[in-house]
């Protein structure tokens, strides 16, 4: 501790302090050697009077600190001497404050890491050079609720030459290029089609070869093309021969010219770069294919860029060619990737950490309000001495800062551990330029939330501590008895915990069961014996597949090939797959039941598909008939409708052979009738209502874009390679992709709700283990207290049921009261949920009673364990021990 | 103690140790044997809270304090009240007598 005096003196010395006080004591002496001296005139014996002298000047040290603060200097010098003793106690303390700093840190750490996910995910800029000035600009449609459009290339030129905020602004045209060579398989690649300015504005060059030239921007130059360090180490092998190397992009020759860095993947995971020639096409403002990104100058900010690409929006709407509706909106780049539903996802999470570092922070006060018991003698003496409250307050307020200071370092480990391996389990499903690393922002959060927490779990046990009764509070410490009041904060606190942890593990559940009953749906169908794959007959430059019979004959071949390999029993087709892809939704009219507004229509889920898809999902016909290879080939348009569908239109009666047709935007289609009612089929994903299925035969337009099923009777990954085999001998441009089996597929479309159920049964498990020793440390440290009095019960002949009865009894009644309080709560916000979140968390009152059993049975144990330890204790050695 | 009867009573300490520097500079003995003194005994003062509230008037800018030697010989710190403290002390004796009086009336009122 020598250090700490050294310091302390040279603070001192550096801020006069210690002159004065020198000077105050000097003043003090002289003072009493007066009056000494007075009263040794008169007769007095020196040292009698000097006795006499100091009793009439009173408390020497008292008028010291009172003077002090005057000079407004003692609040360093007690801060320091706050801080000394807030060490001692908790060196003292270890287990108390290892307690403490685990439960806060944990509290806060997993605050600080749900706000770093939506940091990164909202505001932290992507991590591009200038990634802080880096936008997106968007043509925007006043019309039809400002929905965001492209941009035309007209447009973009408009724009990048007129503006005066943006350093740079360019173009991407969003593409798929296949490539094929004559020694690889064809494989495809996201790609992007930009402006020239556009790597320079990302300060990026290729590693090797060259980048653009003028001359590739002329319209009808040979196609040259940039690729990605991936695309180049895994088809290339990093072999730089690979420069000027010829090869098909879409089924027509390019050159390679260079090869972009590893890091280089822009706008979103692109692989292939290549001139955004001005074709002909490109020339009309109503081709609104382009995104438009931008730096704005350093001196700019986004509502200065806003006004002035508004300002240019409105010059280009009064130009004759273009709408007059549309105008453009600036926004900071990474807004344009996340979607609103993970963000308002992690608010409900930041909502749910928020509540267990609430519970934390009752727990640690609830700790602090039972050392209150104990150290009610100290701050009894301390106070007899000459302390007065606020200085108790702020010395315990003290101690309670320091407790958060070691939590809060605690917590950045905690918190940078959970979110490493968070953004590790995601890596592949977020945007590569999107990191969660820790930042300053996350930093200043995590310092506000540890300072909150300080005055959350600190400030009431210090007011309620500092209360002391001088004389009775002596006494009463030497009797160790609890007072009342503070075992009725403390009982309240837990009532509090209680509530919060039930809505909390009750959230969990509705999300574990939701995701489980995500899983149940349609759970007929063999989805692991089904290997699915999709194809696009959409070929770049090329008519091929343009009409209906040319796609199904590609498909009838398709079909009959693999249908020749051994094992398979099914080839099925589909427009989509419930829970793979997205759902198609459509409005219909019943027949004979006419509309008012087709906007306000019914919803209904339509899939298109080959005769045969029913049968290989195991989908049976409840009523009627199943597709016809012949049905949408002529004739009328027929449909099989689940039974959801007939049941809700109609509920009475048969739904074979009634009528009803799609209404699309250009108009209705032609009536269809139903042929066939399936069993009961859900197209409910998380998140969507559940709504009718109307099944479509695929012969009626066959889509170019379609799923292919295959269900064998082999281990469906080894049809992958015969798969791609005969597609490329149908057609070396045609490329496969997902080809996975229908559990993968629906796996990977549930993962966010796996990942956030596992989130959230974690919160869950964090505040059931906080409540519970919570609840455990107050009865023990009740019980602890009453040693005295259970020891004299008993000596009047209570046994040890009886005792562990009333202590039951206490904790019973407080959970009782917690439960129904947070029963209550989760009650209201299920009913809340239902009505405006869609069902998001599905109410269900059986797990919320099992949630609430399972929490009483822990509470229960938890104050029955320090009871029995109480009640075990023999009386005349508790007395004996007073 | 209530604060409102505290703050009246620090104030009034206040303005009786202004009263004892008007005849003569003191030094803090001085001050508490003079306001013994004049009160004739009727009040003991606690010298503890004679030097905070020195502090406090020479913070106020009411007096300063200087080092010189007392008549007994000694290094003492003498108190010396400002024309700022004056100004103030006759303020506050004004309003005393105000209240005075009006406390008087009331105790000696018929009803």
């Amino acid at each position: 501790m020598r250090w700490y005096y050294k310091w302390r003196t040279r603070l001192k010395n550096w801020l006069r302090f210690n002159k004065q006080h020198d000077e105050l004591a000097a003043e003090i002496e002289q003072h009493i050697e007066l009056s000494v001296a007075n009263l040794v005139s008169s007769g007095m014996d020196p040292r009698e009077a000097r006795k006499m002298a100091l009793r009439e000047f009173g408390n020497v040290e008292a008028l010291k600190e009172e003077c002090q603060d005057s000079w407004g200097m003692r609040f360093i010098d007690t801060a320091i001497r706050h801080v000394h003793y807030a060490g001692r106690q908790m060196r003292e303390n270890k287990s108390y404050t290892a307690v403490v700093v685990l439960t806060l840190g944990i509290g806060i750490g997993m605050n600080t890491m749900i706000f770093a996910f939506a940091n990164g995910l909202k505001f932290k800029p992507p991590s591009f050079p200038n990634g802080d000035r880096l936008c997106a600009i968007n043509g925007q449609d006043f019309k039809r609720n400002n929905r965001l459009l492209g941009s035309s290339y007209p447009d973009f030129i408009d724009f990048r030459d007129q503006n005066s905020t943006f350093e740079f602004l360019e173009a991407v045209d969003y593409s798929f290029a296949v490539i094929s060579d004559a020694e690889r398989p064809a494989s495809g690649y996201s790609m992007a089609l930009v402006s020239p300015g556009l790597i320079r504005m990302l300060e990026s060059a290729p590693i090797v070869g060259r980048p653009f030239s003028p001359e590739d921007y002329q319209v009808g130059a040979t196609p040259v093309l940039l690729i990605g360090y991936e695309l180049w180490r895994n088809r290339f092998n990093e072999d730089p021969n690979v420069i000027d190397l010829s090869i098909r992009l879409n089924g027509k020759p390019a050159q390679i010219i260079g090869v972009m860095p590893e890091d280089f993947r822009f706008p979103n995971g692109q692989e292939i770069w290549m001139p955004l020639v001005p074709v002909e096409s490109l020339q009309s403002r109503d081709n609104r294919t382009l995104r438009l990104y931008g730096v704005m100058k350093r001196s700019e900010s986004l509502s200065k860029a806003n006004a002035d690409i508004a300002t240019i929006a409105h010059r280009i709407a009064s130009k004759p060619d273009a709408n007059s509706d549309i105008g453009a909106v600036v926004k900071p780049f990474q807004d344009q990737f996340n979607d609103d539903e993970s963000f308002y996802m992690l608010v409900v999470m930041q909502l749910c950490v928020g509540l267990v570092l609430l519970i934390a922070c009752s727990n640690v006060a609830n700790l602090q309000l039972g050392r209150a018991i104990k150290r009610k003698f100290e701050m009894n003496v301390r106070t007899a001495i000459g302390a007065s409250r606020p200085q108790l307050i702020r010395q315990l307020l003290t101690e309670s800062f320091l407790l958060s200071l070691l939590a809060g370092s605690f917590s950045l480990i905690v918190s940078k551990i959970g979110v490493h391996f968070f953004e590790r389990s995601i890596r592949d499903q977020i945007p590569y330029w999107m990191h969660f690393t820790l930042d300053y922002r996350d930093f200043a959060f995590l310092v506000a939330v540890t300072f909150l927490s300080t005055a959350l779990f600190g400030l009431a046990p210090a007011i309620r501590i500092s209360k002391t009764e001088l004389n009775s509070g002596i006494k009463e410490s030497a009797q160790s008895g609890g007072s009342a009041r503070g075992s009725k904060l403390m009982g309240t606190l837990v009532v509090f915990q209680f509530a919060l942890t039930v809505v909390l593990l009750a959230s969990a559940s509705f999300m574990i069961h939701g995701t489980l009953e995500a899983r149940k749906i349609n759970d007929f169908i063999p989805e692991d014996e089904i290997l699915t794959s999709q194809i696009d007959l959409r070929v770049r430059g090329s008519n091929r597949y343009s009409t209906p019979s040319e796609r199904r004959q590609f498909f009838d071949e398709l079909s009959r090939r693999v249908y020749q390999l051994p094992g398979v029993t099914h080839v099925a087709f589909s427009s989509s797959f419930a829970g793979m892809t997205d759902s198609e939704t459509n409005r219909i009219e019943i027949e004979d039941r006419p509309i008012s507004d087709p906007r306000e229509a019914d919803l209904v889920y339509t899939c298109a598909q080959s005769s045969n898809f029913l049968s290989a999902i195991e989908l049976p016909i409840w009523k009627g008939r199943g597709f016809l290879d012949t049905d949408g080939l002529t004739g009328e348009p027929v449909s099989v409708v689940s039974k959801q569908f007939a049941e809700r239109f109609w509920p009475e009666q048969s739904a074979v052979g009634k009528r009803f047709r799609f209404l699309a935007q250009s108009g209705p289609g032609p009536w269809r009738t139903i042929v066939g009612v399936t069993f009961p089929f859900s197209v409910k994903m998380r998140g969507e209502s559940t709504l009718p299925m109307a099944f479509t035969a695929q012969n009626e337009e066959v889509r170019r874009h379609t799923m292919i099923h295959i269900r064998s009777t082999n281990d469906p990954h080894s049809y992958t390679q015969s798969l791609r085999e005969i597609v490329k001998d149908l057609d070396q441009d045609l490329i496969l992709y997902s080809i996975e089996t229908v559990a993968e597929g629906k796996a990977q479309n549930n993962w966010p709700w796996v990942v956030s159920s596992t989130l959230f049964v974690s919160f869950a498990a964090a505040a059931l283990a906080m409540a519970s020793l919570g609840v455990y440390s107050v009865v023990a440290q009740s019980a602890a207290n009453k040693t005295r009095e259970l020891g004299i019960r008993k000596a009047l002949g209570a046994t040890t049921r009886n005792i562990q009865g009333q202590a039951l009894s206490t904790g019973f009644f407080q959970l009782a009261i917690g439960l129904t309080i947070g029963g209550s709560i989760v009650f209201a916000i299920a009913q809340f949920s239902q009505d405006a979140l869609g069902k998001l968390m599905p109410y269900n009152a059986i797990l919320l009673y099992g949630v609430i059993t399972l929490l009483l049975a822990i509470g229960l144990l938890a104050c029955w364990l320090p009871a029995r330890k109480a009640s075990l204790v023999n009386p005349s050695d508790t007395l004996r021990a007073e | 103690m209530g604060n409102k009867s505290n703050n009246l009573l620090l104030g009034a300490l206040e303005m009786l140790v202004l009263k004892s520097l008007l005849t003569e500079d003191r030094h803090g003995w001085g001050i508490s044997k003079r306001l013994k003194q004049i009160s004739s005994g009727a009040f003991t003062l606690n010298v503890g809270s004679l030097y905070p509230a020195l502090y406090r008037l020479e913070k106020k800018g009411l007096v300063e304090s200087y080092a010189a030697t007392s008549e007994k010989g000694r290094e003492a710190r003498f108190y010396k009240i400002l024309p700022k403290g004056k100004q103030q002390l006759e303020e506050h004796t004004a309003d005393w007598r105000e209240f005075s009086l009006a406390v008087e009336a009331v105790l000696l009122s018929d009803s």
